[in-house]
């Protein structure tokens, strides 16, 4: 009897360790470990933080709505300098907001504003790259070369890639006809090849695009059919945000920041690899907009609502 | 009532007339033009949310910057109001206090504001940020929810300079 006992335990662990759940297997955990944390209560460095982006020097750069500010820190956190004002002025900001860097500029837009601001890496203002509507998201590719998902209720969805005067090079579409206000507003990642991994703000939907601008594949994590959607004055538009963000790491692996509809509300993170399986998911300490990972695979996000910035080294076990 | 009850009250009253004539005297040497009380105050509203949208505050700020002197040195103030959430009260005051520091810095607001942490305005903020303007001249008091049309942008400032 003992035996018999002994033998059906094994087999029933022997299943359970061979199964696998639907829809996604967790080969590996990710934890995240601190490695830095800036602005806090105690300090003026950081009052409402919004983009994020780090240069091969580690040096990091922020935009702060809060003070109408662009700042950069230093590997171990320190403020090196600061600029910006409210204003409409070269240099000055009404609500900072998308940042991302080259090896020469950083590249910031303002809310609802059709334009890119340019800096160099001592702050100072540069150009302007205007835009054909204001931008949902962006990322860039060199110092002359910048992609922007363009907001745009009238044209048919796509990224577009202008050059540092303004003209539109390269233009991708990720849809055959417009799409009801903001339902195919997205944030995107571009990988060293060119492809182009697409996360749906108002749906529930992350994409990927070859360089040519052919869909490879779609995936849907959340099961979620339709978003709750609000009449605003003359416009009906979506409200609940089923993913936030996206982030690529160096080995090409696409990381998703989940919104309203996941577990752990803008906290959790979805891990995929580059061909669309789910390999992972972990959850953040603090809620958060948006996810950054920069080239040494070190990932930020936002902690007290932007007061602070945490960099974590993320560690897979 | 008895005699000395109204005594009381004659005397309570007298008390309460000579107060206030004596604070009308007060004011009207402190102001800072000379004249008698301003009869006009401001408060805005900022609901907490309007901090993730900062365009959503331009008609706070346009409006702030228009005002004369002497309003906003001794006629206006502010609430931010921080709407109740699940758990951890304590923190999104302090959040709420952290942002609005860099706000009022950055702006060089100089009308005080308070966060609303015990929620007293919580209902009037239900309509989002506006501003609340008390004219006793004209008996009464009148919200104008933001944004605000430039109708009345000018509105509220020709009641204010009047």
């Amino acid at each position: 009897m003992q035996k018999r006992k002994a033998l059906g335990i094994l087999v029933l662990s022997v299943v359970l360790l061979a199964y696998q759940p639907a829809g996604g297997q967790y080969p590996q955990e990710i934890v995240l470990a601190e490695v830095l944390s800036i602005g806090s209560f105690d300090d003026d460095t950081l009052f409402q933080w919004v983009g994020v982006s780090a240069d091969s020097d580690g040096f990091i750069y922020v935009t702060d709505a809060m003070d109408y500010s662009l700042k950069k820190f230093d590997v171990a956190g320190n403020l090196l300098a600061k600029t910006g004002r409210r204003g409409q002025g070269p240099g000055e900001f009404t609500a900072p907001r998308l940042l991302d860097c080259s090896e020469e500029y950083l590249f910031v837009t303002e809310q609802y504003q059709p334009a890119i601001k340019v800096f160099d890496k001592r702050l100072r203002f540069k150009f302007l790259i205007p835009l054909d509507g204001p931008a949902g998201d962006l990322k860039v590719l060199r110092d002359d070369l910048v992609a922007v998902a363009v907001l745009s209720a009238k044209s048919e969805s796509h990224l577009a890639y202008y050059d540092r005067e303004g003209r539109i090079v390269k233009k991708m579409s990720f849809a055959e006809r417009p799409a009801r206000l903001l339902m195919d507003m997205v944030s995107f990642e571009i990988d060293s090849s060119g492809n182009c991994y697409l996360a749906y703000t108002f749906s529930d939907r992350i994409e990927k695009f070859d360089d040519s601008g052919k869909k490879v594949w779609s995936r849907n994590l959340l099961g979620i059919k339709e978003v709750k959607k609000e009449k605003i004055s003359t416009h009906v538009v979506p409200v609940e945000i089923v993913y936030k963000d996206i982030a690529l790491d160096q080995s090409g692996n696409l990381f998703v920041l989940g919104g309203k509809f996941s577990k752990n509300r803008s906290r959790d993170v979805y891990v995929l690899s580059p061909d669309g399986e789910l390999l992972s998911t972990f959850t953040l300490p603090d809620t958060t907009h948006c996810i950054y990972i920069d080239r040494e695979n070190f990932l930020y996000s936002r902690a007290e609502e932007g007061i602070s910035l945490k960099k974590y080294r993320m560690v897979s076990q | 009532m008895k005699f000395g009850d109204w005594i009381i009250v004659l005397l309570f009253g007298c008390l309460v007339f000579f107060y206030f004539r004596g604070i009308d005297r007060v004011a009207a040497r402190d102001s800072p033009e000379g004249e008698v009380f301003d009869k006009k105050w401001l408060l805005f509203i900022i609901d907490f949310q309007d901090f993730s949208c900062m365009t959503c505050l331009d008609s706070f700020l346009g409006l702030y910057q228009k005002l004369p002197f002497r309003i906003k040195t001794s006629s206006a103030w502010g609430i931010l109001v921080v709407k109740k959430s699940e758990g951890e009260e304590t923190r999104r005051i302090r959040i709420a206090e952290k942002k609005l520091e860099g706000f009022i810095r950055a702006n060089q607001i100089t009308i005080p504001v308070l966060v609303d942490r015990f929620q007293v305005f919580g209902e009037t903020a239900e309509r989002g940020s506006g501003v609340v303007l008390f004219d006793e001249n004209r008996k009464g008091v009148f919200r104008y929810d933001f944004p605000l049309t430039n109708e009345q942008f000018d509105e509220i400032l020709t009641i204010i300079n009047k």
